[in-house]
């Protein structure tokens, strides 16, 4: 019998070690693959991607809009050869896990469903992941000229290829890959605003940006719902609510867009809707859930740790919806809802033109966005 | 005017259909952010047209058509937004003050991408504990959606109860209470002593100082002016060749130094409100005072006096800086620090320009290239003076404002080829002793 009690507490100690051990190599894989990536660029396209970690502007220049209007810093996909491209993607595949790779995979093919929609012919069976069109876009002819990221984008013909493009990403580096001290990785482009800190054995994903348009698309005779998770576990939620619940849940209001969108960085609103200590522990599992689908983006060991931190502020976090309450998972919904607790902000906002087929996302910790209460 | 357009967006919807945008389209999304403190409530608010908006909201605020949003356009814009807005605090109306203003460029916003962000304030009356704050926003109602939000109170006296409002979000109503503490003063700052503010109000009020200077362009302008001469000797009714380094360094100090003292002067009396001064003629003088110095560097009008003259036009700008810091409403025994932190923003912004500056003005007045540059800088400022005055005088609009912004945007540029073509002269074969000797040959003919 006391065999297995000195068994158990030995395993019950040794378990945040591990996670420890776990999360200092999931840091040094991500410094060795980001070393990779930037070992394979040129020495121009080096200094392009590097930023000083305490470089404000840069780490605030992220917008849900397409890189045409609002320039991004750090090299494009398109910019990249294809081992770039590869390294590129091996980095970001380290990073985040699975599911938060495959998110950000379909959130880059919405822009070239997007793009073909809108484009004469349409370009709907391009394969996303193959060479930009126009094939040649070998680093060195692209980064000198006057075609780099920072150049003006002013009165230019309505080239849908520089406008949407599952290759129109820009990677860029605050600080440099170090297992010690603090550095960022920023990731992004239309609907897409990655911003990742990591400190030591930590990483901080927020702020990060979702979106998507078209929210629905068929790539392959598949239907792609990039954020379709998003909307069917809200709406299970929202669901499992009773009437008491609802009412307090349900915001008599209508919400047009992102409260604390781009730009809003630091900003603390006072939470509204229903409180999850006024939930069943069934329906505090479900918003647990649903919150993994922002957490979870990063990869285990950080998403772990994140979980546990808006676990433990689960009491104080709200839960809030604005616009219809029908509607059936598989089809995204058309209303507006936020989860807000005391290190979390999630908004996820359909936009006015077309409601189920374009939507916004925000996630953010007002406490900790850009990793501020670690390298403070 | 407004149905007008209201029906010409439902047009244009209906035309454009669902086509694949990235960014608002029909709307006039307008966001406001209440900060609640216990003796005022300060509101920031970003308005983002779409692009079927942009074009009449352009039009709107472009009221003489002319193309360009002028620094007067922008303020009416502003000062109309706070027109359509109704507030009342326990029943009894309060006024919004203007605090801040930026716009994008109407460019941007025909692309439906530009953001104009408006800062404003009101004074709350004292009151009982149990308090109602209503916001009312009824600007371009008809194409507009609202958002309405308010910051978590960073006051701890501050509890709030309950927020109500419209389905559109345009009319908000924010219970709250309030504990009798915060009659002591704002915030916890009664230990810290009354005479003092919060160490990030302070900061936030010198950051206010330097945005003030960098921004109001006219004041750098009348110094950099100012300065352009103060290097050279004068020779007759004319400036001559290049003081010595030190006399020079000495003579810049001088006027810099006497510029700060005359505003800091004027801004303390004007802070205070012992003296009101309507902001239009003190603008006006402020071009003029540009005039004059641009007069001066080309041909010498006070020489030897330019401290003084420093000193008296800083008296006029200290009124204009005066009406920046009345526009935040301070309560009176804050504006002792106030003016400190504010004033002290100016300074360290002051300084930065002049000592970035200077390296390019000391190099390049001692090379033949100078006279260009100071008949140049002259007639620049003299025209932009010129408009300037025609601005502030009369309604007429001139693009003054934006030409001197976009060659201000690009003063760190100017400096860094200054000095570069300053040393580059230097190491010519005529050397900067020759060039001298050279020009006083020329004057002494």
């Amino acid at each position: 019998m006391r065999k297995y009690l000195v068994f158990v507490t030995a395993i019950l100690v040794s378990l945040p070690a591990f996670a420890g051990v776990q999360q200092k190599t999931a840091t040094e894989d991500i410094v060795r693959a980001a070393n990779t990536f930037l070992a394979s660029l040129t020495t121009e396209q080096r200094q392009k991607v590097l930023f000083a970690f305490n470089d404000a502007t840069q780490r605030a220049r992220w917008s849900n809009l397409p890189t045409r209007f609002v320039s991004r810093s750090g090299i494009s996909l398109k910019q990249m050869s294809p081992t770039q491209r590869d390294a590129a993607m091996k980095l970001l595949a380290t990073v985040l896990s699975p599911m938060g790779f495959e998110k950000v995979k379909q959130i880059r093919e919405a822009d070239d469903a997007n793009g073909s929609k809108s484009g004469p012919g349409g370009r709907g069976g391009r394969p996303p992941a193959g060479p930009p069109p126009g094939g040649q876009n070998g680093p060195p002819s692209q980064l000198g000229g006057p075609d780099g990221p920072g150049r003006p984008r002013g009165p230019q013909p309505f080239a849908d290829d520089d406008m949407f493009g599952s290759d129109l990403y820009y990677i860029s580096f605050l600080g440099t890959p170090s297992t010690m001290d603090p550095w960022m990785l920023q990731f992004g482009g239309h609907h897409l605003a990655l911003n990742i800190t990591i400190v030591g054995s930590q990483g901080v994903l927020t702020p990060t940006l979702t979106g998507a348009q078209p929210a629905t698309y068929n790539l392959n005779g598949k239907i792609i719902r990039p954020l379709g998770r998003e909307s069917d576990k809200a709406l299970g939620l929202l669901q499992s609510l009773d009437i008491r619940q609802r009412q307090q849940a349900v915001l008599s209001y209508s919400v047009a867009d992102l409260v604390l969108g781009p730009g809003q960085d630091g900003m603390k609103i006072v939470p509204e809707g229903l409180k999850a200590s006024a939930m069943t522990v069934r329906q505090q599992a479900m918003l647990l859930d649903l919150i993994a689908e922002w957490a979870g983006i990063m990869n285990e060991a950080s998403a772990t740790a994140r979980m546990a931190e808006i676990k433990a502020d689960l009491n104080e976090t709200w839960f809030a919806w604005s616009g219809l309450t029908t509607g059936e998972a598989g089809s995204n919904i058309t209303a507006y809802y936020r989860i807000q607790g005391p290190h979390l902000v999630i908004e996820y906002a359909p936009q006015h033109d077309e409601p189920a087929n374009h939507v916004h996302t925000m996630y953010r910790d007002p406490a900790n966005d850009y990793g501020r209460a670690l390298t403070k | 005017m407004r149905r007008r357009s209201a029906t010409a967006i439902v047009a244009l919807a209906l035309l454009f259909g669902k086509s694949a945008s990235a960014h608002r389209i029909d709307e006039y999304l307008q966001a406001t952010v209440l900060d609640l403190r216990a003796d005022r409530v300060q509101a920031s608010m970003r308005l983002i047209p779409g692009v079927l908006v942009a074009p009449f909201l352009i039009a709107e605020i472009d009221s003489n058509r002319d193309g360009i949003l002028s620094a007067a356009e922008k303020q009416a814009y502003a000062e109309r937004v706070l027109g359509d807005l109704s507030m009342t605090v326990d029943g009894r109306s309060i006024q919004p003050k203007l605090i801040s203003w930026s716009f994008p460029l109407p460019a941007q916003m025909r692309d439906g991408v530009g953001e104009i962000q408006i800062e404003y304030a009101a004074d709350l009356p004292h009151g009982a504990p149990n308090r109602t704050l209503i916001l009312a926003n009824h600007h371009l109602n008809r194409t507009s959606v609202y958002l309405m939000n308010v910051a978590v109170p960073q006051d701890r006296h501050i509890r709030l109860l309950a927020q109500k409002r419209n389905e559109q979000q345009s009319f908000y109503e924010l219970h709250y209470q309030q504990t009798a503490a915060t009659d002591a003063g704002p915030r916890a700052a009664e230990s810290d002593g009354r005479g003092f503010l919060q160490g990030d109000q302070f900061l936030s009020l010198f950051d206010l100082g330097m945005r003030h200077i960098a921004q109001g362009i006219d004041h750098i302008l009348f110094l950099l002016t100012l300065l352009l001469p103060a290097p050279l000797l004068v020779l007759g009714s004319r400036w001559g060749p290049p003081a010595r380094m030190r006399h020079c360094l000495l003579r810049i100090l001088g006027i810099v130094t006497a510029f700060t003292i005359g505003h800091s002067i004027t801004l303390s009396i004007a802070a205070w409100g012992v003296v009101r001064v309507p902001e239009r003629p003190v603008e006006a003088l402020i071009a003029a005072s540009i005039f004059v110095s641009a007069a001066h560097a080309l041909r010498p009008i006070f020489p030897g006096r330019e401290a003084w003259i420093a000193g008296c036009f800083g008296l006029i700008h200290g009124l204009a800086f005066a009406a920046t810091l009345a526009r935040l409403g301070l309560e009176r025994w804050e504006r002792v620090a106030g003016i400190l932190a504010f004033n002290l923003g100016i300074e360290t912004m002051q300084i930065l320009v002049v000592v970035l500056t200077l390296p390019s003005l000391l190099l390049v007045s001692r090379t033949r290239a100078y006279p260009i540059v100071r008949i140049g800088g002259a007639v620049f400022a003299g025209a932009a003076a010129v408009g300037w005055m025609i601005e502030r005088l009369s309604d007429v609009e001139t693009p003054v404002e934006m030409i001197v912004h976009a060659v201000a945007r690009h003063g760190l540029f100017i400096a860094i080829t200054g000095v570069l073509v300053g040393l580059a002269c230097r190491f010519l074969p005529v050397s900067a002793e020759q060039a001298t000797k050279h020009g006083l040959a020329q004057f002494a003919k």
